[in-house]
Formats: C-alpha cells, structure tokens, sequence
C-alpha cells in the first residue's frame, strides 16, 4: 500500500471558503468543477493506488474472495470498483480531505456522513457501444416523490485522474440546471444527447460536485481514449447510508478510523456500538 | 407487561379507496388531516388501560433506576409521557401496521414506510397551566430548514385521541393550516401568545380521533383553561426507509426484535437491528 500523503491544506488557517460564486454556480447549475484541486503527485499515487486496487480486487473476483463492496469487470482493462475506503489509504484519506470538507459542510451539512464511494477505470476498447445512461442519483426513484425541487440529499463529487481536457473520454456529462427541472427530460437525440448537455472537460486533478437531482451521464468514449476518476458521495447524518457500508469489517470501523472519520458513519457500525446520535 | 391481549387485528377494509382525493388533497394543502371515529369505543377503553398500566411501571423503573427502552418524562403524580412505547404493550406495538392505518401512511409518505418514534402523552392541566408558546416544527437539522422550500415530508406524524378532545384548551394539537409550505416563519412574539396568533387552530375532535400531520407543518400543544382538564394520546412516526430512524430504537431489546415482531412489522426497521442482521436494504 501507498504512502499517504501529509494533507497540505491540514491548517484551519488555510482551510479554503467557498466563494460566493462557487455558491451561485453549484445552486443554479446543480455543479461546480474545481479544477487542479489535487495537486500532480496526489493524483500520481492514487492513479497507482487504483491501479494496485484494480489488481487485487479482480483477483478477488477471480477466486470468489468476499469483497466489501462489488467489482465490475468489463474486458481486460476496464473495472469499477465500489466502496473502496478499506482498499488503500490514500482513499480512506480523501473521506475528510481538509480542502474538501468546506465545500461539503457548506453544500450539505456540517455534520455529514459518508454514503458511498467508488473508482472506475475505463477504456474505449471495452465500451464499444456505450450509451450515456441518462439518471438522477438516490433512493425511491431519485426522490422525486419529495416534489420540486428534489432537495439536496446526496453530494456526489468525481475526482478526474486523467487528463479530460479534450472532450470524448466517456467524460461526466450534466444538463446544467436540471436538478431543479420539474418535467424529465424527453427523449433523447440520436446520439444520446440531452438538450443542454455538457460534456465536463477538465483537468487531471479536478473535483467535481454536483447535487442528487441534476441529470447527468456519460459521454461518448472515442476510440484510444481511457479514464480514470473516483467517486465520494455525501449524505445527511439522519440518513442511513448504503447497507454495503456494514460490509466493511469491524477492525476497518474500530481500528483504521479515526475519531474524524468515526462521525461519518453511524455508531451502531462500530464494536461496541457508539452510543450516539448522527 | 400486558394483562389483556391484543384486540383481533381487523382486515383491510375489502374498498380500500383511501386516502380519497379529498383526503389527499386536505392533507397536501392543510398539511394535516383528521379522521374521526377512527379507533372504536373499546379499543380507545384497552389502549387507556394500556397507557395506565405503562405509565404505572415505567414510574417505577424512573424511581428505581431501571434501564427503559425510551425516556420517560414524570411532571407530577398525575402528568406522565413517555417515549419508544412498542415493547410497553401488544396493543402498543399493533398500532405500528394498524392496517386501516397504512393505506394513508403508503400514501402520505411512502409504500414502504419505516418507523421513526412513538411516545405516549397523559397531560393534567394542573401540571401545565403556565404553558405557552412552544411552537415548533419536526426533523433533525432544526425542521430540515437547511433542504430548501418547501420542506419535504421526511417524517408523517400520527396523533391518536384516547380522551374527548371535542373543547378546547385542554391541551389540543394545534396547528397552523398550510405551514407545511410556508416560506416565513411566525415571530417569536407571536409564538408565545397563549390566545395563539391569526390562523392558528385547536384539533377539537372526539376520543378515537387519528390526526396526520407533515413535519413542516407548524404546531404545538394548546394551553389549558382549567387545572381540571387533561388529555390522553399516542404518537407515532413513520419516515423513509433510507432515513436512519431514531438511535433510541436501538435501545429495544434483541429479544423484542427478534421474537415480538412480525415479518411485517420488522419490515419497518432497518435489518441491522435483528441479531443476526437482516442482510437487506431499506
């Protein structure tokens, strides 16, 4: 496993503020991109650490060993891998990345915990009828039986770990606004492509936010062209999480956390329970 | 625990068309709803005696010190409320799935409601003639004002009347109509009028009444005319079965879990709390 690196944002001194346009930008857009938010060696160990991940979790699936959350396998190359804070310690590390956590506190909620993370690694070759999979994230239905707006229930935030300047990389792509769109969407054009999608071209190193209720997908993956990004996800506290949480083992929850990190989950994951509430 | 049984569960009324379309439509616009003669006579009788004999026995654990599955609030001699009521008595624990019950909480909330919270209310007025003010909307976060307006319905409140509610100011669920949805919120002068402010009204119903309500909508209890008065009631809340519930759900016993519930009734708390754990979601 990876060396973790020293946060270099560890200081409250330096902690970053969310700027009022950051502000603007992520309620009436339903995202922000934060580009060249992880600094180039950040992004070269975790690239190696997804790397060794991919690895060890396909020979998991390989040998039928239990995992904590599951493998996609798609051809030699390509893999997705879910719940990934017990695969290697630069991913445990970036749940409480003190440059994130503003943008988490002020977005969601100042006391958040964590629903779900994931690394994915694809390649051209392996998708080659790939269509965008136009969705909003949540339970019941994206929660759209709340009404409208569909309240932020869920933070989602990718980090590209590749290059993704240049668009046709199966890119994350947004209908910008639409988390507050009180019709769905009709049908897509022959290409896939919604009225107002966005492709989101940005640099290795960026972090993207975006709310529960914005439309998004993916975007057309052209031949030679690959990606690498992770997936963190946020959620109220009085929220339950996702049940492949409780998959992680007790010595992960009593051993490897620490008391930060303890309050992104429920007590009752831990052993002894803890006693309290959120 | 219980002297008596549970009354015979009655089956799902075969014309199950409720919530009708006024009903729906009340409860979107007003926030609340109310359902007169929805318990019967005998039925408000054993939950009385139920609420009394809890009351009894949780008075004495308070006053030995022994553990209890919720809180219990001791005003007086006479003024009790007490809080995670299902392993207090069976007829208790029905009311969770009371199947006349579900068709409003499928309805209202969702077709595969959880429960949040339970308590029981015995108020005597002689414990309360100062109250005031005390308005309030429900949910973590301060009412979930941090999501936006309106405030989705993350919690359906459920008030039964076992006491004759029919006059006011004898400790009435009070409410303001269309709070659910409003984008103010009423001053702080306003919230400690005793006479209640423009708008406000007393939930005056009979014994066996069922009272729903959103969490936005703003409400409190009703102050008392007279230290003679009183009322009786039961609460209950249902949520989502991706919210957490409550952590003092996880203070009722594995037993209580594992052999008390039915397979329905254990559908509305998460799998994690059976020993050993339901692998299941919601």
């Amino acid at each position: 496993m990876d060396e973790i690196l020293t946060p270099s944002t560890a200081s409250a001194a330096t902690t970053p503020v969310l700027t009022a346009s950051e502000k603007f930008i992520f309620d009436t857009q339903g995202y922000v991109v934060l580009e060249n938010f992880l600094q180039p060696e950040h992004i070269a160990r975790l690239l190696a650490a997804t790397a060794a991940t991919v690895a060890r979790r396909r020979e998991q699936a390989r040998t039928g060993v239990p995992q904590t959350g599951f493998t996609q396998i798609n051809g030699k190359d390509s893999t997705r891998v879910f719940y990934i804070l017990d695969d290697d310690p630069l991913f445990l590390e970036l749940l409480d990345w003190p440059a994130i956590l503003p943008y988490v506190h002020t977005l969601l909620n100042p006391k958040p915990h964590h629903c779900a993370s994931d690394v994915i690694v694809a390649h051209a070759a392996d998708f080659p009828q790939q269509q965008p999979g136009w969705h909003i994230d949540g339970h019941d239905d994206g929660f759209r039986h709340l009404g409208h707006p569909i309240p932020l229930l869920q933070l989602k935030i990718g980090y590209y770990l590749t290059d993704m300047t240049k668009p046709g990389a199966s890119h994350l792509m947004v209908v910008p606004g639409s988390h507050k769109a009180t019709q769905p969407p009709g049908a897509a054009d022959a290409n896939g492509m919604l009225p107002g999608a966005v492709q989101v071209c940005a640099p290795a190193g960026s972090a993207i936010l975006f709310h529960n209720a914005l439309w998004h997908g993916i975007g057309p993956f052209h031949p030679g062209r690959s990606r690498t990004m992770l997936y963190y996800a946020y959620e109220h506290p009085w929220m339950v999480a996702s049940e492949e949480h409780w998959g992680y083992t007790k010595e992960f929850y009593n051993e490897r956390l620490s008391p930060a990190r303890r309050k992104f989950f429920h007590g009752f994951v831990f052993d002894p329970p803890e006693q309290r509430w959120g | 625990m219980a002297e008596t049984a549970a009354l015979p569960v009655p089956a799902a009324p075969a014309t199950a068309a409720v919530p009708t379309a006024a009903e729906k439509f009340t409860f979107d616009n007003q926030g609340y709803l109310v359902l007169e003669n929805f318990l019967k006579p005998d039925h408000v009788a054993r939950l009385t005696a139920a609420v009394h004999r809890a009351i009894a026995r949780r008075r004495e654990r308070v006053r030995t010190g022994a553990k209890q599955t919720g809180m219990t609030q001791t005003k007086s001699e006479k003024s009790t409320r007490f809080f995670y009521i299902f392993d207090d008595d069976p007829l208790f624990l029905e009311l969770l799935d009371w199947p006349a019950l579900m068709p409003y909480v499928h309805a209202f909330i969702n077709p595969k409601p959880h429960h949040h919270g339970s308590d029981v209310i015995v108020e005597h007025g002689a414990d309360f003639m100062d109250r005031q003010g005390e308005w309030h909307i429900d949910g973590h976060d301060n009412g979930y004002r941090n999501l936006g307006h309106p405030i989705p319905l993350l919690q359906l409140k459920v008030g039964f009347y076992l006491s004759d509610m029919t006059a006011p100011w004898q400790g009435n669920l009070t409410v303001v109509p269309g709070s659910h949805k409003t984008l103010t919120q009423p001053t702080e002068e306003d919230r400690q009028k005793r006479d209640f402010f423009p708008g406000a009204v007393q939930v005056c119903a009979p014994a066996g009444t069922l009272i729903l309500f959103h969490n936005a909508l703003w409400h409190t209890a009703a102050p008392y005319s007279g230290p003679e008065r009183g009322r009786t009631m039961i609460y209950t809340a249902y949520e989502h079965p991706w919210m957490v519930g409550s952590q003092e759900h996880w203070g009722y016993t594995k037993e209580f879990y594992n052999q008390r519930l039915s397979p329905a009734q254990r559908k509305f708390f998460h799998g994690f709390v059976f020993d050993p754990p339901e692998q299941r979601w919601g």
